[in-house]
């Protein structure tokens, strides 16, 4: 990501973004090419480490399986921000299931794919997710980081 | 195509005709014989395309089934006892999510003491989850309630358990009538989901619901399961139609006409009911047996318009509710409001204990004759002098030991001095 010396420009509204400034000014954040997987408007604090990592994590994979991605996300802060009802950042199909369950859930859409021949569509999970499921995984329940790479770490999840 | 064959071979392809495209589960007794012979089915292509998952828990077991349904396909599971308390958490969600995954239950005690055998502590215990519930009277109705239970759960968009008595079902074999292939593709569609994962057409499923909704989706539940009490009866019709035989329903009426007692149970101890029914029939006694196939939901209306006639009700429970009493049985009494007829609560067949014929008619003949005290919770065959003994040691000393190793110890001492 190459330096931009303007960030952030307030358009005088509830929106915030750059997407007015000239193309040389933006930041990466308002790239035209940019997936937004997650997108804006959620409600994580400002300069959330986990939303930032989820994002890049889904940009990214989305990116190389061409948009198609399934993400089966456990309980915890990414999940309470981003899906407050009737309100969701998800730009892709999203699965909220438990605390201590995502791999193994993540496992259950694989098999479900694999079973109807989609060989197409990729699964993204929380926590370790294995081909073939490990819920023993050293993460906390509900950590993110260990499929998003979320730079809070497991200290900041808590059961809700 | 009518086969011999074991309980659990049986429930296993039946289900394997409903082309399950995601199975996974982990072995437990007595359900295990269930899970082997559908992965040998996945193992040989017999059962394809399915994928089996051989999950490291319950709790994962559920958790798969949960993805591979909201992936759109049709998942199924198995379990009994402890494995169902395991899964407990999942269970909710899975019912919450409205996702029609379709589980067998091998029911089985739960501990502690730890027991193997079969009673219904452990369907009982999880009977509000949200899920349906169905109990199988025989391998025969097993075999059928598995059939209309993937259409039920696919039509309504809830999980549906089928509750099947461990070893005295899973575990017996007999001769019984398999589904053909043609009849079971004719008669269960393919499966159309409510809501999937597809990248195509991407939805948010198990959204943060706060106050201002949380209310009207959990109610959106209780609607499904009424709902259910209509597609029940439908879906049997449409069986009976399709197979040729009666099976499924919400209840099952024994010789109810004209009787003025009514004994009123679930699964496979209503065989052995129905065998005393006969004899008490022959000898003039007018007694009827009412089995309750659809638990939850609860039938309550049909079940008042089935005990309308009866004076006594007779509950036999094979679990309880400790510091209450019988479940099935406080279920009953909201059909009887208002009514005088007398329920009589008795608890029978814990953990593997046989239910005979010959302590049924003991028990009826009780019940007849006015020796046994209505509105009390009763223990079929119970072994009053152990149970004193414990109570006893419990009053003489503070360190009285483990219950289930001093009743041991006393069956060991009684049984020594009858020889």
């Amino acid at each position: 990501m190459a330096h931009r010396p303007v960030k952030f420009f307030q358009v005088g509204s509830f929106a915030a973004g750059n997407r007015l400034l000239e193309e040389a000014e933006r930041s990466v954040q308002s790239d035209r090419e940019r997936a937004n997987a997650l997108t804006k408007g959620h409600r994580a604090c400002q300069g959330c480490g986990e939303a930032l990592g989820a994002r890049y994590v889904l940009d990214a994979a989305l990116r190389v399986t061409g948009g198609k991605l399934i993400a089966a996300n456990a309980t915890g802060c990414l999940e309470v921000f981003s899906t407050p009802y009737p309100e969701s950042s998800w730009q892709l199909p999203w699965l909220h299931s438990l605390f201590g369950n995502a791999p193994a859930v993540a496992s259950g859409i694989a098999a479900a794919l694999r079973a109807k021949g989609r060989t197409d569509v990729r699964v993204i999970g929380q926590g370790a997710t294995a081909a073939r499921s490990t819920s023993a995984s050293p993460a906390c329940r509900g950590c993110s980081s260990a499929a998003t790479t979320c730079s809070t770490s497991a200290t900041t999840t808590r059961r809700t | 195509m009518r086969d011999q064959l074991e309980g659990s071979r049986a429930i296993a392809r039946a289900v394997a005709a409903c082309r399950p495209e995601v199975i996974s589960a982990y072995p437990i007794s007595p359900q295990t014989h269930i899970v082997e012979a559908l992965s040998d089915l996945v193992r040989t292509g017999e059962l394809a395309p399915c994928e089996y998952l051989p999950v490291e828990s319950e709790f994962a077991a559920m958790s798969a089934a949960i993805g591979a349904s909201a992936a759109g396909a049709r998942a199924y599971t198995a379990t009994a006892s402890q494995g169902l308390l395991y899964m407990a958490e999942a269970l909710f969600n899975a019912s919450g999510l409205g996702l029609p995954i379709v589980m067998t239950l091998a029911n089985r005690a739960l501990g502690a003491p730890i027991n193997i055998w079969n009673d219904h502590s452990d369907s009982m215990s999880l009977r509000d989850s949200g899920w349906i519930q169905l109990y199988a009277e025989s391998n025969q109705a097993a075999i059928d309630l598995h059939l209309q239970a993937f259409k039920l759960a696919e039509e309504l968009s809830l999980p549906v358990m089928v509750c099947v008595d461990g070893y005295v079902l899973t575990h017996a074999v007999e001769p019984l009538e398999l589904p053909a292939q043609e009849q079971v593709d004719g008669f269960l569609p393919r499966y159309e989901p409510r809501q999937v994962l597809d990248p195509d057409a991407p939805v948010t499923i198990g959204a943060m619901v706060g106050p201002e909704a949380f209310t009207e989706v959990r109610y959106l539940a209780h609607a499904k399961q009424m709902h259910a009490l209509d597609l029940v009866p439908e879906i049997a019709s449409e069986f009976a139609g399709a197979f040729g035989r009666p099976s499924g329903g919400l209840l099952r009426r024994y010789r109810t006409a004209e009787a003025d007692t009514i004994v009123v149970a679930l699964g496979s101890v209503l065989g052995t009911i129905a065998d005393v029914v006969d004899e008490l029939r022959d000898e003039g006694a007018r007694i009827g047996a009412l089995g309750i196939t659809c638990f939850r939901p609860f039938p309550l209306e049909e079940i008042r318009e089935a005990l309308r006639h009866a004076e006594r009700v007779v509950l036999v429970e094979r679990a309880f509710a400790v510091g209450m009493g019988g479940i099935v049985g406080q279920n009953v009494r909201l059909a009887l409001q208002g009514q005088p007829t007398v329920v009589y609560d008795v608890v029978a067949g814990l953990g593997g204990r046989a239910v005979t014929t010959r302590s049924l008619r003991r028990l009826f003949a009780d019940v007849l004759e006015g020796r046994l005290e209505p509105n009390r919770l009763h223990f079929l065959d119970m072994d009053w002098k152990l149970v004193e003994r414990e109570l006893h040691r419990l009053q003489e000393r503070r360190r009285s030991g483990p219950h289930a190793e001093n009743i041991l110890r006393d069956v060991g001492v009684i049984a020594g001095r009858s020889h």
